[in-house]
């Protein structure tokens, strides 16, 4: 018999994590077995970062006709419209972009074996792999968990990554190191119980400074800055960013929250977001809309409220007293770069892509990753080299690079070297050649145009311009997204893109609106104008017309923001124009495909995305979570193990009683006795929890096995209790249909 | 047996110049003109990525790429389902996937394939790490399949010894083979 990493890792593995995975396992059994609804399962995995990804709905458009793909699985779905067999995408949580090299090498081991052995740095920070098949993911998270890595809420309606400024702690102009305070609150918030019965996702970023862009606070859902009041730490707080469809700036919460009531505010948040927030119509679900309904005033009013009647946690000030033992160190001494024989293009990529830290001698060295992406070797051997230079200071980017921190200035040679026989030292970080792109159509199910694609093209075509290229321009920033949703960060770039499509001649033509002016700076400080929709193969030739425009008419030191707002939309417009016409398809057909792929274009290979999750209500989700346990149970009494059958069987009736009891009395403690009781009085004595045929019968099920106590775990005994388990979720379900009916 | 999850990659003899364009359209019009029991699904352009998948099929049951690891390219074939056998059947079968597709692209395209060394990698940490036990666990199934592969030429197989990497070897023989004349020789 073949080994298995749940026994291999078990001893690396915390056994909650552990058990969360073997539930998931469970789950796809279940799923498997008919035994779940698409749309929980859907949610279920969104929950574990387990991602549709396009084609998933059995079907691609080969250019010229829509071809069934006849997987195996045949008719079995993993959610609404969503195959089986399909394969997907699995996002990685990397709270903060902290990154170690024990990390790095095994990412590169499941990107390599589950994977096609390329890793995607997201624009949140994650890492994402594709082409990943269902059955691949628990022991994929067992190998993640085992070096300190969660994909729990990575995707679907819950907390999504935590993000942070990568400088944070050794820039310049930062106010203090706000990485433990995102760890903190990315660890609190992780699988809170406050935080499972979201309409939509919910974003959270920390940002060390104001004017800086790093922490992109004024596009999160929540954002934090540093600042201190009285010699004391705190955090100027904002609510109800977001891009999308209709980019919101973040409203001002707090002037100065301390850090203190930074974990009970979120939560205090969170709850507010729960109860009030859109569940129905997805489109208006997010924060964001909540806050603009309500007016911030209200809003704040709201959580205030709800911060004092919040049940007192000792969580929430339990990690002030770890923040002192949060300390970077670096693995080599300060010492500068003395006569060392600088190799061609060094100088070239150390303008762009060395940082000096705030401590003298030491510096942060960017790689700089096309497109974000990167192959399991490049980062095995990345790994290897951050050994040699630094001990485990790295972090991702939101703007899909990679970053060495505490880099002595002495080994910048050595280290620039040594990632250019990697071909990792491409110079032009944060440049206008780095420019930032979602997945869009190569993979996602909402990608209209392929903004990788289009990115692609520009990166080689500006890169092999750089040297031309005017000063005013050389640091713009391009970002691009394959669709509206804003995945690529269009909004706040100088000059964004977003993937849509224009019918013309009879065809569909792939088309990219053009969004103008946005400000990357001061988190995000303002998003762009829409100019309007160019065809995609325009697009090099319109920055071309526009950046050589801004170069020729700017005013002295006028930022392109102000270039933009000065010469308005209708010059903007007029300077388009020539761009916006399409030649026939028979005088030239390349109009008529998509940058990076052959096919005459479709929108036909579009799905219905999962980024909006599933809506289930929480007592669903939780009564599906018992009936794992009810599986779980079932599988404990085939092996043999009685009293874990028993016991399980107990938990998952205890949990489906608290699911109930939480549709009234939202902070129920965990106790089982108190749980009972609440039930016993909510549910039981007001017949709300009463079969028509069989009376209270199952509710006694739970007060008896509560009661009990159990000599010895025979074999009876616990299959009458996992008979008994499976029962009473069953009356649960249809107690809450009828509470629902009513 | 150790795993179903072998890689088996041949290198370019000529066409390395062909443009990743090219490579993208013709998986493309392979996945129209499928129609095997297999399932085809996409093709991924990663020519911006130095030293990886160029472009690649992807499929269900097996990937292929074009392959530039190691700065040197070639076909790569990546089993990932089960196949049906032992292992032996299931390593002649691999090799036997990835002649057969050299040979197709051969036809369609103006390049060729050395058929006098190859690269075979189980892509399966867990069942078949990259160590001696591994090694010797093989052994006896690889020899014979070589022996009939080659017939009978002495072959020179290396293992990569880099701890993280996957159980790799390095295959090589002296002369001229085509894919098509190893396509012969597989049992």
């Amino acid at each position: 018999m073949n080994a298995n990493w749940k026994e291999e890792l078990r001893d690396l593995i915390p056994e909650d994590i552990g058990a969360e995975i073997d539930t998931f396992e469970a789950q796809i059994e279940q799923k498997k077995q008919g035994q779940i609804d698409d749309r929980v399962f859907a949610e279920t995995r969104l929950r574990r970062g387990v991602y549709g990804q396009r084609y998933d709905n059995g079907q691609r458009f080969d250019g010229q006709i829509t071809k069934a793909l006849d997987y195996p699985s045949g008719d079995l779905l993993k959610g609404p419209d969503t195959v089986w067999d399909a394969p997907g995408m699995q996002r990685i949580k990397i709270p903060y972009g902290g990154l170690t090299t024990d990390q790095m090498e095994v990412l590169a081991d499941i990107a390599e074996e589950y994977s096609d052995g390329i890793l995607h740095i997201t624009t949140r920070q994650d890492i994402q792999i594709h082409y990943i098949h269902i059955e691949d993911t628990p022991d994929l998270m067992r190998r993640l968990a085992a070096v300190g890595i969660t994909t729990r809420e990575a995707c679907g309606n819950s907390i999504r990554n935590v993000t942070a400024c990568p400088l944070s702690g050794v820039c310049h102009t930062e106010t203090f190191d706000v990485t433990p305070y995102s760890h903190a609150l990315a660890q609190f918030l992780l699988g809170h119980p406050d935080c499972q019965d979201f309409g939509r996702k919910f974003k959270i970023a920390f940002s060390g400074c104001a004017q800086e862009a790093c922490g992109l606070t004024s596009m999160h859902d929540m954002g934090m800055i540093a600042r201190i009041k009285d010699g004391k730490r705190g955090f100027e707080t904002y609510v109800g960013g977001g891009l999308g469809a209709v980019p919101h700036q973040a409203k001002l919460y707090s002037e100065f929250l301390p850090p203190e009531e930074l974990l009970p505010t979120a939560q205090a948040i969170c709850r507010v977001f729960a109860r009030l927030g859109e569940k129905t119509n997805r489109a208006r679900a997010r924060i964001k809309f909540l806050v603009a309904k309500l007016g911030i005033e209200e809003f704040i009013r709201l959580v205030e409220e709800e911060r004092k009647i919040m049940p007192e946690d000792p969580a929430w000030t339990a990690y002030l007293d770890d923040l002192d033992n949060y300390v970077e160190e670096p693995l080599k001494i300060a010492a500068p770069l003395n006569g060392v024989a600088r190799p061609e293009a060094f100088d070239a990529w150390a303008e762009t892509n060395i940082y000096k830290q705030r401590q003298e001698g030491y510096v942060v060295a960017t790689i700089s990753l096309p497109l974000g992406d990167l192959t399991s070797d490049q980062m095995r051997n990345l790994a290897d080299i951050a050994r040699k230079y630094v001990k485990d200071t790295i972090r991702t980017t939101v703007e899909q690079n990679i970053i060495l921190r505490w880099v002595s200035e002495s080994d910048v040679v050595s280290l620039y070297n040594d990632l250019r026989e990697l071909e990792l030292a491409e110079p032009g970080a944060g440049t206008i050649v780095d420019v930032t792109a979602c997945p869009g159509t190569d993979t996602c199910k909402l990608g209209i145009s392929s903004s990788r694609g289009l990115a692609a093209e520009l990166r080689t075509q500006l890169a092999q311009q750089n040297l031309q290229l005017d000063d005013a321009i050389k640091n713009f920033r391009i970002k691009i997204s394959g669709c509206f949703n804003s995945c690529g960060q269009h909004h706040v770039a100088d000059l964004g893109f977003y993937g849509n499509s224009r019918k013309i001649n009879g065809y569909t033509v792939p088309h990219f609106q053009v969004v103008l002016g946005g400000q990357w700076t001061e988190n995000a400080g303002s998003y762009g104008l829409a100019m309007g929709a160019i065809p995609s193969k325009n697009i090099p030739a319109v920055i071309e017309r526009i950046t050589g425009n801004y170069v020729e008419n700017r005013e002295k030191d006028e930022s392109f923001q102000a270039y933009i707002q000065r010469i308005g939309k209708k010059d903007v417009k007029d300077l388009l124009q020539g761009f916006t016409q399409v030649p026939m398809h028979e005088i030239d057909s390349s109009y008529y495909t998509d940058w990076g792929d052959t096919r005459e274009f479709t929108l036909g290979d579009m799905g219905k995305g999962e980024c909006a999750g599933e809506v289930v209500s929480l007592v669903q989700f939780e009564l599906s979570g018992c009936e794992t346990e009810s599986f779980e149970s079932q599988i404990y009494l085939e092996e043999g193990d009685y009293e874990a059958a028993y016991k399980t069987a107990f938990s998952a009736m205890l949990h489906a009683a608290k699911a109930l009891v939480k549709t009234q009395y939202l902070d129920v403690p965990e106790e089982a006795g108190v749980i009972v009781e609440e039930f016993r009085t909510r549910f039981c004595d007001t017949e709300l929890f009463y079969n028509q045929f069989a009376g209270a019968k199952f509710a006694n099920y739970l007060f008896r096995v509560h009661e009990e106590e159990v000599a010895e775990y025979t074999r009876d005994i616990a299959h009458q209790v996992v008979e008994e388990a499976q029962l009473f979720i069953e009356e649960a379900y249809a107690c809450y249909g009828q509470m629902n009916v009513v | 047996m150790p795993t179903h999850k072998i890689s088996v990659k041949f290198y370019l003899d000529q066409g390395h110049n062909i443009a990743p364009g090219t490579w993208f359209k013709t998986f493309n019009n392979w996945i129209s003109a499928h129609n095997g029991a297999d399932v085809l699904l996409d093709v991924a352009d990663y020519s911006h990525v130095p030293n990886g998948p160029v472009t690649l099929l992807i499929g269900h049951e097996y990937d292929i790429s074009i392959d530039d690891t190691d700065a040197k390219r070639g076909l790569l074939y990546n089993r990932k389902q089960p196949n049906g056998g032992n292992f032996a059947q299931q390593l002649s079968s691999a090799i036997r996937a990835a002649c057969t597709i050299c040979q197709r692209l051969e036809t369609e395209e103006t390049v060729a394939f050395r058929g006098n060394e190859l690269r075979l990698i189980l892509n399966d940490r867990l069942n078949a790490p990259n160590t001696e036990n591994t090694h010797n666990a093989i052994k006896d199934d690889l020899q014979a399949l070589l022996h009939q592969l080659y017939n009978g030429s002495a072959v020179i197989a290396e293992r990569r010894k880099d701890t993280g990497q996957r159980f790799t070897l390095d295959i090589r023989t002296e002369g001229d083979w085509s894919v098509a004349k190893l396509l012969d020789n597989l049992p």
